[in-house]
């Protein structure tokens, strides 16, 4: 059925329960007699429910979190029944918790390596560090501590790295991706704008803050696992929110996000607009990073 | 908040509860999604699903669940508790996801799960017609399709179909918010409405 504005204003009149029953009976005997028009009708109201479910749904993911930071979820004290039928996922994809070990593990031997040869390439005959510097962590660091490389040791002291002068380096042999660990906070603070009095008020505000934050969060959360493309995703949906909190905190973790994935370029511009934003909370680390990388 | 602050006002009264939720009262929403949170994850996780597929089709159902009060399809009856409702729902969603992935050879069981001593409890005689609302291809759809497609729109198309379709904003409205008469308001989200449709071959 090709669908005219008035066709469509008819249906979505008739969804949102406008007109006098006598309308409304009307209207649905045409739809009996009109196939096309009850298929259109269908698809209408799929289109528009489905709509308010992803609404729903980023709401809900709100309301998830507040209960999480609130300590109100339960889990964590149901332990599964091994007498009970247990499934085992054939892939490995229903275990991907258990991964995160070996991955913070493996970035934690990348960065020794890198922090190796880092070392090695300075000019003056620098030693190889005896132990890992605890300076520059991955985003799962939990296991970084543990990890002690066989390395030769040395007799020289040397300095962590952050006093280390740097004037007869190459800015070639610094990869400034290496960054993203000193200035990634998986911790978001958004201050709420409503106070708990006008909890109820303003729903539609209200909710779309709720929406925003949860993209937000679920960007960092993404950021955290290394999934730099679904938090630029969830951060550019959030780029334009109408609370400046969330603006911010999205301008930042996009910067973030394409250090990532080490696109220096599209970071440096973001960095460059964060930094010239004088309402953005991270505009101070925003020019110290950019300097660092530029 | 405690979870019983959470429910407090609800305990004694489903019928508030379910106008609450009409009203698109967050207090209510937190509630519902607390209690079913606490009733049907454990469930589950018990019976070997991963916390994060347990959450994501709770997520999934329970947004699902709330539209369709929204717009009257579930309608409040006496001697039903909604979350009691609601976790048939998802009970049922469970088991059934449970048998698509196994057909696909995606899990192995190591033993049979039923039958399972209390699956009557979650046996409500649910017509095959509302149950089918939840299910993982309409799902699919709403949360993939559907959503996709909606934020692949142009953002002014984006905010005027969220204030027609979601907040239900009247054209006046909408009209005031873009800056323009209502005539113009009433053809930008027909055009917008159409393309979304069309372009996405919803």
């Amino acid at each position: 059925m090709e669908l005219s504005e008035e066709a469509f204003h008819e249906i979505h009149h008739y969804l949102s329960g406008g007109g006098t029953p006598d309308e409304r009976t009307a209207f649905e005997e045409r739809m009996r007699a009109d196939q096309a028009l009850a298929g259109e009708v269908e698809v209408q109201r799929r289109i528009r429910n489905g709509l308010k479910a992803n609404e729903y749904k980023n709401l809900l993911k709100g309301i998830h979190a507040q209960l999480e930071n609130d300590g109100l979820l339960p889990l964590g004290t149901v332990d599964a029944d091994p007498e009970r039928g247990k499934i085992i996922p054939l892939n490995g994809e229903g275990r991907p918790a258990m991964r995160w070990p070996y991955f913070a593990a493996a970035a934690s031997i990348l960065v020794a390596i890198g922090l190796i040869w880092y070392f090695n390439s300075l000019p003056t005959s620098t030693p190889v560090a005896s132990d890992v510097p605890a300076v520059e962590k991955p985003a799962q660091t939990d296991t970084a501590k543990q990890i002690q490389p066989s390395l030769k040791p040395d007799t020289v002291k040397t300095p962590p790295r952050q006093e280390q002068k740097k004037p007869q380096t190459s800015p070639s042999n610094v990869d400034r991706t290496d960054f993203f660990a000193d200035y990634f906070d998986e911790k978001v603070e958004l201050e709420n704008p409503f106070s708990k009095e006008k909890l109820g008020l303003s729903p539609s505000a209200f909710k779309q803050w709720g929406s925003d934050t949860a993209h937000v969060r679920q960007a960092v959360r993404s950021l955290a696992a290394r999934d730099s493309e679904t938090a630029l995703q969830e951060l550019k949906r959030v780029e334009a929110s109408r609370f400046p909190q969330v603006k911010s905190a999205a301008s930042w973790y996009i910067a973030l996000a394409y250090l990532q994935q080490k696109d220096l370029k599209n970071c440096k511009e973001q960095l460059k607009k964060v930094a010239a934003d004088p309402e953005n909370q991270n505009r101070e680390k925003a020019t110290e990073l950019l300097t660092k990388i530029q | 908040m405690t979870p019983q602050d959470y429910c407090k006002r609800y305990r004694d009264s489903d019928l508030l509860f379910y106008q609450e939720l009409l009203l698109e009262k967050r207090e209510a929403f937190s509630c519902l999604y607390l209690q079913t949170y606490r009733q049907c994850v454990p469930y589950v996780i018990k019976r070997g699903s991963n916390e994060q597929q347990a959450k994501d089709l709770l997520q999934d159902c329970l947004a699902i669940f709330v539209s369709k009060i929204r717009d009257r399809s579930f309608v409040y009856q006496e001697g039903t508790r909604i979350s009691t409702y609601f976790q048939s729902i998802y009970i049922n969603q469970w088991k059934k996801s449970l048998d698509l992935a196994a057909r696909r050879g995606e899990v192995s069981l190591e033993s049979i799960i039923s039958p399972d001593e209390d699956s009557e409890a979650f046996e409500t005689g649910l017509a095959a017609a509302v149950l089918q609302a939840y299910d993982e291809e309409e799902r699919l759809w709403i949360f993939k399709k559907l959503d996709r497609a909606f934020n692949l729109l142009a953002e002014d198309c984006r905010k005027v179909l969220r204030w027609f379709y979601v907040e239900e904003r009247s054209l006046r409205d909408i009209a005031g918010e873009l800056g323009m008469t209502e005539a113009s308001a009433t053809v930008k989200r027909f055009k917008c409405a159409k393309y979304l449709r069309e372009k996405f071959h919803l």
